[in-house]
């Protein structure tokens, strides 16, 4: 059975993925000029991140804040769905390419490629 | 017995294929298998609408699980899992410029040439099939919100409301585009 590396995390009461390669390391505090907290990047909630993800966009590397732990995961290919082309093309998160669906369990599957934070973000969280 | 009248042609006994053969005009068997069209009809907020029987592959019932997918435009909106396989769920009052209703109603699995995808009814009256000739070209009075997805409206009788058939290909052309 095949899988894809991810690492899970939740934002606003929605479990999310993101693929582990994107993925540099994790911090508990934020240690570049750019970042944002999951929350706000993806639902305009505020939170108080305590995990710092960095990924790298064109612009280097920037962290995405989490609230609560990550978790280092394999998702069955045979569980992963691309996000229905109606919703792709209405969402308002253009990083947000898929669903997973284990029983009843829902996961939202963002690209890493296009995941950045806003070009005016250098510290968005709520400390 | 010779001298008894000869039977005219008109006082003639014929039988009744002859007699049939002579009105052979009201005989003939006409094809009334004018061309149809499956319909789909339902309502969306107290309005009736129909969409074509080839474009719906599935009615499921109204409380069938829906996942709601983030980020999307305020309206129930989602995912559907269906039998190993993602459907989005859409709702279309909002495209046609209908108030919401919140009603479970049904689903119904609508397909147009690529896209697919569930679309929540209100109420689903019946499946059937309808003469063609029953189409109607809407009229230019037909609400502007309503014109860029009608095709055709049929109208049972005078005393009852005319059902718009509505384009899927339309619907989902135009759903992406529409910001609300």
């Amino acid at each position: 059975m095949s899988y894809v590396a991810c690492v899970c995390f939740q934002a606003s009461g929605h479990r999310v993925a993101l693929e582990a390669r994107y993925i540099q390391r994790i911090d508990s505090t934020p240690t570049h000029h750019r970042h944002i907290a999951a929350d706000a990047l993806l639902l305009n909630q505020p939170s108080h991140p305590t995990r710092w993800l960095t990924l790298r966009d064109a612009e280097g590397p920037w962290q995405l804040g989490i609230t609560g732990d990550s978790e280092m995961m394999r998702l069955p290919t045979a569980a992963i769905y691309p996000l229905p082309p109606l919703l792709a093309a209405r969402s308002r998160q253009p990083a947000l390419c898929g669903i997973a669906l284990e029983g009843e369990q829902l996961t939202l599957l963002l690209n890493g490629a296009r995941l950045s934070p806003p070009s005016e973000a250098s510290s968005t969280h709520h400390p | 017995m010779t001298d008894s009248p000869q039977p005219t042609h008109e006082s003639q006994g014929v039988t009744f294929e002859q007699a049939f053969s002579e009105r052979s005009d009201v005989t003939t068997i006409v094809d009334v298998d004018e061309p149809s069209q499956q319909v789909v009809l339902f309502q969306l907020s107290g309005q009736p609408f129909a969409l074509p029987g080839h474009a719906v592959s599935e009615i499921l019932k109204g409380d069938t699980p829906f996942y709601f997918v983030p980020g999307l435009p305020a309206s129930r909106e989602g995912v559907i899992h269906l039998r190993g396989n993602i459907e989005s769920l859409i709702t279309l009052q909002r495209l046609v410029v209908l108030p919401d209703t919140n009603a479970e109603g049904m689903l119904l699995i609508v397909h147009t040439g690529e896209i697919r995808s569930a679309v929540r009814i209100d109420q689903l009256d019946d499946v059937c099939e309808l003469p063609v000739s029953a189409f109607k070209t809407p009229p230019e009075t037909l609400p502007s919100t309503l014109r860029p997805y009608v095709s055709a409206l049929w109208q049972p009788s005078d005393e009852q409301r005319a059902t718009g058939l509505l384009d899927p290909d339309a619907l989902f052309r135009a759903y992406p585009k529409r910001a609300w």
